[in-house]
């Protein structure tokens, strides 16, 4: 059995070499959207996509098995779906049956949770276009609704993360990672690298590591927008954090002695391995037992003790979109989500370390 | 904290402010060979400007509270050591992690080469 693709083909579409004089690197560009029980989701992201100002020769979305109306939805929406015979049993499984389809230089993946800037696109493709040893682009990420805890603590990580680390970490020629919800890549260097590898619940970090490794680059782009949907409560947060703080130990095991000579990624992978051990123990349980032991409550203010080194990123990166009041309001919640955190990252230490019990199974988690 | 998804103490944290103030000196050999840009100097600019504001907001922080305080903090230690300390123990673990990182590297090649 193979899988069906349906929806309109790209020579059925307008051609956007008619509407150019001269082509454009979108025009050039397949963008595959994995789907699982997205119907709710699905139809924004697929419009979005459509609607850039540059829009892609093609967008694929491959409907992995959904209960519910995801094909019918992203077909009206515009999209070509692919149904493989089976649920793949994972992101990249589904990614990769789209892969075989594409024709062009280019391919995008985007989560089917996730809507794009009007200009996303160009702006993500403009550096692949126009630098041939950039395997991949990737771009900035805000949640689209931030409203529960969870949502906000994300939003604050995100600020944090994609206005001071990500492009420090660019400059240096080694984003940690090409986020999978929303990145580009040359096709053949992606397929070179076997596509999306189905080895590590972090698909997006390991093929990454797995550019670097054979000597690629990867640039952050970072006023190439998308806005994912997170997870808006502990159950669908905790999935996310297991399968990222289990994803990125697998990772590390993976990739460790080929990363090793790559001084910079090395050293900062190695950083982020140690803190986030260190830290895990500290929250969970250094902090509260001195508090207990010690009869000093006033410990736990450690909790939050880095507020003015987060706040100053993340204000920064509000106050470009106008969302200072709305970045200071949810600055607590980042600190719960980064406890939480804390819990599933040792977890997956044990668990992935320890007791050599790898987590297989690929749960959604948005 | 370091990236999304990956919980820290600050470690991660103090490693990118080096490297931020560290980007003006790695410029400078690639512009005196004409290979540097507008584009990479603004990058560069803006994250300095982030790392210092960082530090600056630290250590407000900090001088505010030990003006508010007092002279006795916590645990009985005296003013700017409180902070001063934490930051030193945090610099100095930075640094042997640097170093045991880079060693492990040095290592590998030495075993692959022979």
């Amino acid at each position: 059995m193979t899988a069906v693709l349906d929806g309109p083909s790209p020579a059925a579409s307008e051609s956007p070499l008619g509407r150019h004089m001269a082509p454009r690197p979108a025009d050039q560009l397949t963008v595959i959207i994995p789907a699982y029980n997205e119907a709710a989701s699905v139809g924004d992201t697929v419009r979005s996509v459509l609607e850039q100002t540059t829009a892609p020769a093609r967008v694929i979305v491959v409907d992995d098995g959904s209960t519910d109306d995801t094909a019918n939805v992203a077909r009206q929406a515009g999209a070509q779906v692919i149904t493989p015979p089976a649920n793949t049993g994972s992101k990249a499984g589904a990614q990769n049956v789209a892969l075989d389809y594409v024709e062009t230089p280019y391919c995008m993946a985007i989560d089917a949770d996730t809507t794009l800037a009007p200009d996303a696109i160009e702006r993500l493709l403009g550096p692949l276009h126009f630098d041939e040893e950039l395997a991949a682009t990737c771009g900035f990420v805000v949640p689209r609704h931030v409203s529960s805890v969870w949502e906000r603590g994300r939003y604050v990580e995100y600020l944090l993360s994609f206005t001071f680390y990500k492009p420090t970490q660019d400059y240096y020629g080694k984003p940690l990672i090409a986020s999978g919800c929303f990145s580009a890549y040359r096709t053949d260097r992606l397929r070179e690298a076997g596509g999306w590898s189905e080895r590590t619940r972090a698909e997006d970090m390991d093929l990454t590591w797995t550019f670097y490794q054979a000597g690629h680059r990867v640039r952050f782009v970072p006023d190439a927008l998308c806005y994912p949907i997170e997870p808006h409560d502990l159950d669908f947060m905790s999935k996310q954090l297991k399968r990222w703080s289990h994803g990125f130990v697998q990772n590390v095991r993976l990739h460790w002695k080929g990363i090793l000579p790559l001084g910079f990624l090395s050293t900062v992978v190695g950083v982020a391995m140690f803190d986030a051990v260190v830290a895990s123990l500290i929250y969970l349980f250094v902090l509260p037992i001195l508090a207990i032991v010690l009869n000093a409550p006033w410990i736990l203010l450690a909790y939050v003790i880095d507020v003015p080194a987060v706040i100053v990123p993340v204000v920064v990166a509000a106050w470009r979109r106008g969302e200072v009041l709305r970045a200071l309001a949810s600055l607590p919640s980042f600190f719960v989500l980064r406890t939480v955190n804390g819990f599933f990252m040792l977890e997956a230490i044990v668990t992935e370390l320890i007791l050599r019990r790898p987590l297989l199974v690929y749960e959604k988690g948005h | 904290m370091n990236n999304a998804g990956l919980p820290g103490t600050g470690l991660g944290g103090l490693f990118y402010l080096v490297l931020a103030f560290w980007m003006p000196v790695a410029e400078l050999p690639r512009t005196l060979r004409g290979r540097s840009s507008r584009a990479r100097w603004r990058q560069i600019g803006a994250q300095f400007a982030l790392a210092a504001g960082i530090v600056g907001a630290v250590v407000g922080t900090a001088a505010a509270y030990v003006s508010v305080s007092g002279s006795t903090t916590p645990l009985g230690v005296r003013g700017p050591v409180l902070f001063l300390a934490p930051v030193a123990v945090a610099a100095v673990l930075l640094s042997v992690l640097v170093v045991v990182l880079r060693t492990w590297a040095g290592w590998e090649r030495l075993r692959s080469d022979a």
